[in-house]
């Protein structure tokens, strides 16, 4: 037994017993009960990523994310401040209070209000069904033709609940613990606890519309236990259960599109976010039938377009993904949190029997963009929920708890907290004629027209699959910190060999080359704040292993020392004639603080996460 | 890569159309470097990069997880729907199933109602216009009530789970001769008639969602049963007769 199993703070040796703390730990944000974001220029209330250096390729990566790769210096402090919006009171009050004191727009108002709900898997499905059941018109745009071909079709693992249904002591603490511990202490604890206590709410709907869960011989559900589960909560249907709970919330969608306060606009892939005013209000889209680009107006956009494991490019993950939505946010200044953390290798493709196949629901993106605790981005107006949000990080670490974050966010909590935006804001409004549409639209297609002019001599799907073996290689599951650092610099060299030679056809019809010099474009962008997030987390933690920052096996950090690192693009102008747009990323920190204390050592995490892991997940 | 095994050729013969209202016809394309391990999808991206650097129009065809769990793949090869063998899928299908130099015909779903987009890619949009009918059972979200306070039997939940597997990906749509929509209608009818809280609506939702098959130009059920040994689900046809009769009882009662 090390001696260094102390509490930190207190000083005394941890028992294993539960510490409770007091009251006023909660770090309550009293003065803004939840208001939004706030600029201080001169207050960096985290900027810990600059700390000293301590191999000579980590300064060296260091100074040159400071410097961004226009070579400029870095403005030196990170403009933003982080507002997480947490209610006051002890952990499992928050939720209640809050969503009993949030303003809520009256039913009259919400027949006049238009929202777009960029995705079409089951956190849009839920969501779009749940606000246009409150009266809400919901516009879906997803990028296939309909919602039920989307990618939780291919989730196999099962729902947690905390319904205790298996008299194995199960509760929403030791839920809640149980999913903490699987993020590796890296998420934001009042939002896994919302998360926990909404999960039996959500498990009653699911059943109410005809999930055929599996049941006992007396007719009542069947609880399951998982890989590293401390009880029985999976609540699964024989290896579909993410094309039963995607059929079921596509047909509740489907029962609001009948009524009319839902349509469905498929085969759209949005590319631009348009702001306002400083609100997000409408979108550009491009229409893969034609190739025409369309614009879209709404009072509010909520992205549930899923994450960005297609840069791995393993089977199975969504061809597509969401990273086109969520590069556009953030490309408008949303802030992305945690890019690094992406389980990869974890994902078993169900012909191997090497692993239980419900294992593969965790092949998900644990990072996104950055949420406060209303799931409101860092731009007024735009919400981001299910993956495409990195609220809940251990929910994605934990198999059965993906589904659940998706539902929960989509069903209870995006519908409060729109609401209360709306009420509270009120938007003016805006048509598609305002010089803010005009400048994305260009920018749309000022950017296919660069890709289309290259005119190289490499299909872009080649360029795809390098990236992806370069990030598989540099920067999977496993970390090194040279290794990341020439992944970087490979990076840099596959983007400027990209922007010489990809060969773009100028096809109206369903150009899917196209689409996938678009993604890749995207990805080769992104891929570079993967990789820095990367380095910077000198850590091991949840989907990141470092084996330069793990002693023992044990997660390297204490957690008083857990953050969420928050990344901020600041854009100038195209680079040369290529598509590629010279920018600066910044990384800003959100500190996170615990009042619950580990109960379990480094060491049991790790055996947990060994045996459930394993396996390789097959390229493509 | 694929070891040292040899590589050999095949012919196909793909279905290319511009657009919904071009004319399409027929053209062969051989595609070298073929290894028996790797997917039917495969051979055709490979062809489509080679089409690319050749400055032609690459083929469109539709996929998305690659282990048949999403319903979006769909090709008729060979005349058969989703390849040869009963009960697969396209995006499953190995090049093991061909010999080195065949011709092998690849086509999109051709039925009435689901139009040709461009080339192998097909819209079935009229599956969820169909669903749009009734294919759900009326919850309020708000309003479920506690997970366990309705049992369903076990062999309930059983069946309607099998039911209720189908990906929607038109394949027994296909097959059948007529171009009927009834084993897609019937399982939906299954899985949701089979449970308790799909009981209320049930009768008017038989109506609805048949009404509506019909309106979208799918034909009547000829009873062949190349429905059943086309879903690579195995969706049995059983479930087409349990429809009739459910029809039967909706129209005689009060409604």
């Amino acid at each position: 037994m090390s001696p260094e199993r102390k509490n930190r703070k207190t000083g005394r040796k941890r028992t294993g017993i539960i510490h409770f703390p007091e009251e006023k730990s909660n770090t309550p944000d009293q003065e803004s009960r939840y208001k939004h974001w706030e600029k201080a220029d001169s207050d960096n209330i985290c900027d810990r990523y600059a700390i000293t250096a301590d191999t000579e390729a980590e300064e060296a990566c260091v100074s040159d994310i400071k410097c961004g790769n226009t070579g400029k210096e870095n403005a030196g402090k990170p403009k933003h401040r982080l507002n997480s919006c947490v209610p006051p009171g002890p952990l499992k009050d928050k939720w209640n209070y809050l969503a009993s004191h949030l303003p809520q727009l009256p039913p009259g108002k919400r027949n006049i209000s238009n929202i777009i709900v960029a995705g079409g898997g089951l956190a849009a499905c839920a969501t779009a069904a749940a606000l246009a059941e409150q009266g809400y018109n919901v516009r879906v745009i997803t990028r296939l033709e309909s919602p039920r071909r989307e990618s939780t079709s291919y989730l196999r693992g099962g729902l947690n609940a905390s319904r205790n249904y298996a008299n194995d002591g199960d509760s929403d603490e030791r839920f809640f613990r149980d999913t903490m511990e699987y993020g590796g202490w890296r998420s934001r604890e009042a939002d896994v606890y919302r998360m926990v206590q909404l999960s039996g709410r959500v498990l009653d709907i699911c059943t109410a519309l005809g999930v055929p869960f599996i049941r006992e011989d007396g007719g009542l559900l069947l609880p399951r236990p998982y890989p590293g589960g401390t009880t029985s909560r999976s609540f699964q249907a024989r290896g579909q259960t993410g094309r039963q709970l995607l059929n079921a919330f596509h047909s509740a969608l489907m029962r609001q599109t009948a009524r009319g306060k839902a349509v469905i606009y498929g085969r759209r892939e949005m590319t631009e976010l348009v702001i306002c005013g400083g609100q997000a209000r409408g979108l550009i889209t491009r229409n893969i039938l034609n190739g025409s680009f369309e614009a879209w107006t709404a009072d509010a956009i909520i992205l549930a377009c899923g994450g960005y494991s297609d840069i791995y490019n393993s089977v199975p993950t969504p061809v597509n993904g969401g990273i086109n939505p969520l590069w556009a946010a953030y490309r408008a200044g949303a802030g992305f949190a945690n890019p690094c953390f992406s389980l990869t290798l974890n994902g078993n493709n169900s012909r191997w029997q090497t692993v239980p196949e419900y294992y593969n629901s965790s092949q998900r993106c644990s990072g996104g963009l950055w949420t406060d605790y209303l799931l409101r981005t860092t731009i007024p107006g735009l919400f981001a929920a299910g993956e495409s949000n990195f609220s809940v990080h251990g929910a994605d670490c934990m198999p059965g708890n993906a589904p659940l974050q998706e539902l929960a966010d989509g069903l209870f909590i995006i519908p409060a907290t729109l609401g209360a935006y709306l009420a509270e804001v009120q938007p003016r409004p805006v048509n598609e004629k305002h010089p803010a549409f005009e400048k994305a639209m260009k920018h749309a297609v000022e950017k296919k027209n660069r890709l289309l002019n290259i005119k190289g001599r490499v299909p872009p799907e080649e360029f795809h699959r390098r990236l992806a073996g370069l990030m598989r290689e540099r920067a999977g599951f496993i970390r090194y910190s040279y290794r990341l650092q020439q992944g970087l610099r490979e990076l840099r060299q596959l983007r400027e060999e990209f922007y010489n030679n990809v060969l773009v056809p100028d096809i109206n019809c369903c150009n899917t080359a196209y689409e996938t010099a678009l993604k890749t474009s995207v990805y080769l962008d992104f891929g570079e704040i993967l990789i820095k997030d990367a380095i910077l987390r000198r850590e091991t933690c949840g989907a990141h292993f470092r084996m330069d920052y793990s002693t023992d096996g044990n997660i390297s950090k204490p957690d008083e020392e857990a953050n969420v690192r928050v990344w901020f693009r600041e854009e100038n102008r195209w680079h040369k004639n290529t598509p590629y747009r010279e920018g600066l990323d910044i990384p800003v920190s959100e500190p996170l603080k615990f009042t619950v204390r580990k109960v379990y050592s480094g060491k049991d995490y790790v055996r947990s996460r060994a045996s459930a892991g394993g396996g390789h997940g097959r390229n493509r | 890569m694929e070891g040292t095994g040899k590589t050999f050729s095949v012919q196909l013969r793909i279905w290319r159309q511009s657009n919904r209202h071009a004319q399409g016809h027929m053209v062969q394309y051989q595609v070298t470097g073929i290894t028996p391990g790797m997917d039917f999808l495969d051979v055709l991206e490979k062809l489509n990069e080679r089409l690319l650097l050749r400055g032609e129009d690459p083929v469109v065809f539709e996929y998305n997880c690659r282990e048949g769990s999403c319903g979006t793949c769909g090709l008729i090869i060979n005349g058969d729907v989703h390849g040869p063998g009963q009960n697969t899928v396209t995006c499953r299908l190995k090049m093991k199933n061909f010999n080195p130099g065949d011709i092998i015909t690849v086509e999109p779903w051709r039925i009435k109602s689901f139009p040709v987009l461009k080339d192998l890619a097909v819209d079935r949009t009229a599956l969820d216009r169909i669903l749009e009918a009734g294919g759900f059972i009326s919850t309020s979200l708000g309003g479920a009530p506690e997970a366990n306070s309705l049992p369903v039997p076990k062999e309930d939940a059983e069946e309607a789970l099998t039911a209720a597997s189908c990906t929607g990906c038109g394949a027994c749509i296909a097959a059948c001769p007529n171009g009927s929509a009834a084993l897609f209608i019937a399982a939906k009818l299954a899985h949701l008639s089979l449970l308790p809280q799909g009981v209320p609506e049930r009768n008017a939702r038989t109506i609805s969602l048949v009404r509506a098959a019909q309106k979208e130009g799918f034909g009547p059920c000829c009873n062949n049963g190349a429905c059943e040994q086309a879903c690579p689900r195995g969706i049995k046809k059983d479930l087409i007769a349990k429809m009739h009769s459910a029809w039967i009882k909706a129209i005689l009662s009060d409604r």
